[in-house]
């Protein structure tokens, strides 16, 4: 009996179109050979891959039907010699042993349930993102801008900060000269 | 920073296990390295760290130097050259090598090198432990910690915070400060001079009021009532000039009792004989003395004097007058007592004198007996006279014979001195048989002349001898007249110094009247001065009178100078205590006003420290802040992310444990978060060992991701040996995602043809700018073989729809 989740899938597919996977036709060939697959999604831009959604066979009749379907393909894109990987989603979790040894052979194979994130899950196919921290370095200094400008010393804890870029000594040497400067000038 | 560095191109001769020169290019977006095992990848890998960096990172480990094991072991010689290009410039790192040495330079700067090593580049031996030396607590220089301090700018805050350590206490500061340190020391100084002052004033003041007070009870003792401390002053001064004025009374009356003193002792030492009548039976007396001794001078003196005066004359003395006569009879005496003396000893010497020539002549005639003597036997030897004068010649020769030459005929002798003396002494001997007689006399005759020339010579000198004559008339006359003028003259010399005796006391008794007579006339003025009168009319009572007020005046004028000296003493006290107390309050001031300043100075001064210590707080506070930021926003969502691409089923994700304190190291600790948030243990031992594997790798990517650098380039060795298929799948897919939106440059090298294959396939180009290049290498025997392919974009025709 075949257990299908709807909402997974949806979510699948809603995943793949936000990340610039371009939905197919559900009837499309392969080099004259034709395909009715509801859910294929060629990568985004730059990428070169065929992307299907299968739902997670339920009994031996439709596991040889799945497998059938990823073989028959991937004989396709091999005849047109093909750049194109392929991916295989299954959703649902994952099928019996047997046939995801047997799929992972012809296509990588991601197993959709509900135990993680549809995103986390996909995450292998998707684009990166703008990661944190990416391409930016942090300057500890500035985080003392609204200390010192707020502070009555802050011309001379503005020096303190100055020297910090020519390193330990010279903010021990400055942080010397700015109390020294305030006894000598006094005493003066 | 300069733009990133692409790899262009790498040549290879004769290094480690690769034989001959390989040119490889390396300008494609994936460079996928095949080889079976020993063919060549980890050294075609190491010799692009090598030119790259100046170093092989894997063989830094081991013992003893790299370079015998850079050139390949069948060629003396080998070198490696990376060429690097970016937008604007091209580097080339260029290392040439033999079994001793390496010389060259790299493609890389320092800082681009570190991270090459560090964050670029994974060889296949760092993987399998990268979580290990990523997870080993505090650290504080490891790669990891270089990271995170340089993602979060955190050297320049901890340059801050560690240069204001001294901001954290006072004591540290003045340690480092001198002015700072000498700025306390003054304080302190200041402080305790002002205390010192304060107490010392307080003793001041109170030594000051009590030095009034006495002055006060002195003065109301001599006015015999209470003084006023205003009235003080004047009243002081009063007794001070009446101190001065009896200084003067005491000067003046002790002149007065000088003089009465004098007048006093003459009026003592005269009072009796001018009182007595002793002074005329004197004068009487002295009249009768003076008679006698004129009746004397009449009679025996005169007599005296023609003797005198003829016993002067043979003396050679003048004549005198009858004054001088007790004078001259002395000086008499003596002349001819002298004269007598002389007489005798003059006597003496003429006696000595006739008998000392009587002895000379004496022995001339002896000797010139002996003289005649011994010619005669002279002559008496039978020799004849040229013999008897070459014997006395040679005889005279004998003495100047000094050496072993002849003084006669200039003959040497050699055998010396006692050769020649025995050959003239042979001569002499057969000259004559009486030559020795003969020689004998003639030298006493010689002895005999020359006694006899000396005793003439004495004789003559004894005889020139001139004494003065004898005198005709004796001195012993004189003498004897003298000595019996003895007694007459004694007796005149008696009267004589009675008259002088007499004189003289009326001289003293008249003097005395005198003294006494000045004496009445001083004591008067003296009392005129003292505006004295007294009451007695004798002299010397009135005297006595006059002394005794002058003693009284004397007593109380020193009274008045002794209590003018206790007073001025009392007010010089006061003066100067006051004086010293009015200084003790000005020092006061201002060492009061000093220690105020300074107090100023040491507030600001401390006032600036605890700002910088503030800064310093707050510095710990964003660096803390920064380091969270990096780990939790930074490091930890990247790493989840790239763990999750890789297995997206695994639910424990990896990550660094938050930084809970402030600490100066940087605390790494290895962490698992699960979906609902929940944490759990190390990767290590909640992961599967493949799964830490790619926790491993995903953190290397993370790390290269995470921070800017120079070096865009992923290089991995073997990096999946451990991954099953799926997640080798989806490292493919991450690589993919890396070089199309990160522009990342990757190479990869694998053993395995198939998973060559696949990789290839996986990662071969998708738009018309990107290029894959596909490297073989094959090894046989001891040649290794290098070859290439290069993929380039192909449009995608396969898929179309109905």
């Amino acid at each position: 009996m075949e257990t299908i989740d709807h909402e997974l899938r949806e979510r699948a597919n809603q995943v793949l179109a936000e990340n610039g996977f371009v939905q197919l036709p559900s009837q499309f060939q392969v080099g004259g050979i034709q395909f009715d697959v509801p859910d294929v999604f060629l990568g985004p831009p730059g990428t070169l891959s065929l992307t299907i959604l299968l739902d997670r066979p339920s009994g031996r009749e439709e596991s040889g039907r799945v497998y059938w379907l990823a073989q028959r393909l991937a004989r396709a894109l091999d005849a047109q010699d093909s750049r194109r990987s392929m991916n295989v989603v299954i959703v649902g979790g994952p099928p019996e042993d047997k046939l995801l040894a047997d799929m992972q052979t012809i296509a990588r194979v991601l197993v959709l349930d509900r135990t993680l994130e549809v995103k986390r899950l996909l995450g292998p196919l998707l684009p990166f993102g703008p990661l944190a921290t990416m391409g930016v370095s942090m300057s500890g200094l500035e985080g003392l801008d609204n200390f010192v400008r707020g502070s009555k010393e802050s011309s001379g804890l503005q020096s303190l900060v100055r020297a910090a870029s020519e390193g330990e000594k010279a903010v021990e040497m400055a942080y010397l000269r700015w109390i020294d400067s305030s006894i000598e000038r006094s005493e003066s | 920073m300069t733009s990133s560095w692409k790899l262009d191109s790498l040549v290879i001769e004769n290094f480690r296990s690769i034989s001959g020169l390989w040119n490889i290019p390396l300008n494609a977006d994936i460079v996928l390295v095949h080889g079976p095992n020993g063919a060549g990848k980890t050294s075609l890998l190491s010799a692009l760290e090598l030119a790259a960096t100046g170093r092989i990172g894997f063989l830094e480990g081991k013992s003893g130097a790299p370079e015998p094991t850079l050139v390949n072991r069948n060629y003396p010689l080998g070198h490696v050259e990376l060429a690097l290009r970016s937008d604007t410039a091209t580097s080339v790192g260029r290392f040439e090598f033999d079994p001793i040495a390496r010389r060259g330079s790299a493609a890389l700067s320092d800082r681009a090198s570190a991270d090459f090593v560090e964050r670029c580049f994974l060889p296949q031996t760092v993987l399998g432990r990268l979580l290990e030396s990523y997870s080993l607590g505090d650290q504080k220089d490891s790669a990891l910690v270089r990271f995170v301090k340089d993602l979060a700018g955190i050297e320049e805050l901890d340059s801050l915070i560690d240069g204001l350590h001294a901001a954290g206490h006072v004591a540290r500061t003045k340690a480092l400060s001198r002015s700072w340190s000498k700025l306390e020391d003054s304080l302190q100084s200041a402080d305790e001079r002002r205390r010192n002052l304060a107490r010392d004033l307080t003793v001041a003041s109170a030594a000051s009021a009590e030095a009034t007070t006495a002055l006060q009870v002195l003065l109301s003792e001599v006015v015999q009532s209470d003084s006023a401390s205003d009235q003080a002053s004047t009243v002081a001064q009063e007794v001070v000039r009446a101190a001065e004025d009896a200084q003067a009374d005491i000067i003046r009356v002790g002149g007065l009792k000088v003089r009465l003193d004098s007048i006093v002792a003459a009026l003592t030492a005269s009072h009796v004989d001018v009182q007595s009548g002793a002074a005329s039976d004197l004068a009487e007396r002295a009249i009768g003395d003076r008679s006698a001794l004129e009746r004397w001078e009449l009679a025996d003196g005169k007599t005296l004097l023609r003797i005198l005066n003829e016993c002067r004359k043979p003396l050679g003395l003048s004549e005198v007058t009858g004054q001088l006569l007790f004078d001259a009879y002395t000086e008499t005496r003596t002349r001819v007592q002298e004269r007598a003396a002389i007489e005798r000893e003059e006597e003496q010497l003429r006696l000595e004198q006739t008998q000392q020539i009587s002895a000379f002549e004496s022995d001339l005639a002896t000797i010139r007996a002996d003289i005649a003597e011994a010619r005669n036997a002279a002559d008496a030897i039978p020799i004849t006279d040229d013999v008897r004068n070459l014997i006395d010649a040679l005889r005279l020769v004998l003495p100047t014979v000094h050496s072993g030459d002849c003084p006669v005929c200039d003959q040497s002798f050699p055998a010396g001195l006692n050769a020649l003396v025995d050959h003239i002494g042979s001569k002499l001997a057969r000259l004559s048989d009486e030559a020795e007689a003969y020689s004998a006399l003639s030298e006493r005759l010689d002895h005999l002349l020359t006694r006899e020339l000396d005793a003439t010579r004495s004789l003559e000198s004894a005889q020139s001898v001139r004494l003065p004559p004898a005198h005709g008339r004796p001195i012993s006359d004189m003498v004897r007249n003298l000595n019996g003028m003895e007694k007459q003259i004694n007796e005149g010399l008696a009267l004589l110094q009675t008259v002088e005796t007499s004189q003289a006391r009326l001289a003293d008794i008249a003097a005395v009247r005198s003294t006494i007579a000045t004496a009445e006339d001083g004591l008067r003025v003296l009392m005129e001065e003292a505006d004295f009168d007294g009451e007695a009319t004798e002299i010397n009572e009135r005297a006595k009178e006059f002394q005794i007020e002058l003693d009284r005046m004397l007593q109380s004028s020193r009274f008045r100078v002794t209590l003018g000296g206790r007073v001025q003493t009392a007010v010089d006290l006061v003066a100067e205590r006051q004086r010293r107390e009015n200084e003790l309050r000005q020092e006061l001031q201002d060492a009061t006003t000093r220690f105020s300043n300074l107090s100023s100075v040491s507030s600001n001064a401390k006032r600036r420290k605890d700002s910088a210590n503030e800064l310093r707080k707050e510095a710990e506070r964003v660096r803390s802040s920064l380091i969270n930021d990096v780990f939790d926003t930074g490091l930890n969502q990247t790493w989840a992310d790239l763990f999750s691409r890789l297995v997206p089923t695994e639910p424990y994700v990896p990550q660094f444990q938050k930084q809970m304190n402030n600490l100066r190291t940087i605390d790494v600790t290895l962490e698992t978060v699960l979906p609902d948030g929940g944490t759990s243990g190390a990767p290590g031992s909640v992961l599967s060992f493949g799964n830490a594997n790619t926790a491993a790798l995903s953190l290397f990517l993370a790390l290269h991701i995470s921070a800017p650098t120079e070096v865009n380039w992923l290089i991995f060795d073997d990096p999946v040996q451990s991954m099953d298929d799926i997640h080798i799948a989806n490292f493919a897919a991450v690589i993919r995602q890396l070089t199309l939106t990160h522009e990342r440059q990757v190479v990869i090298a694998v053993h395995q043809r198939e998973l060559f294959d696949y990789l290839a396939f996986e990662l071969a180009p998708a738009n018309p700018s990107d290029e894959l290049l596909k490297i073989e290498l094959e090894r046989h025997g001891d040649v290794s073989q290098v070859r290439w392919d290069r993929i380039r974009y192909e449009e995608e025709k396969a898929i179309s729809s109905f």
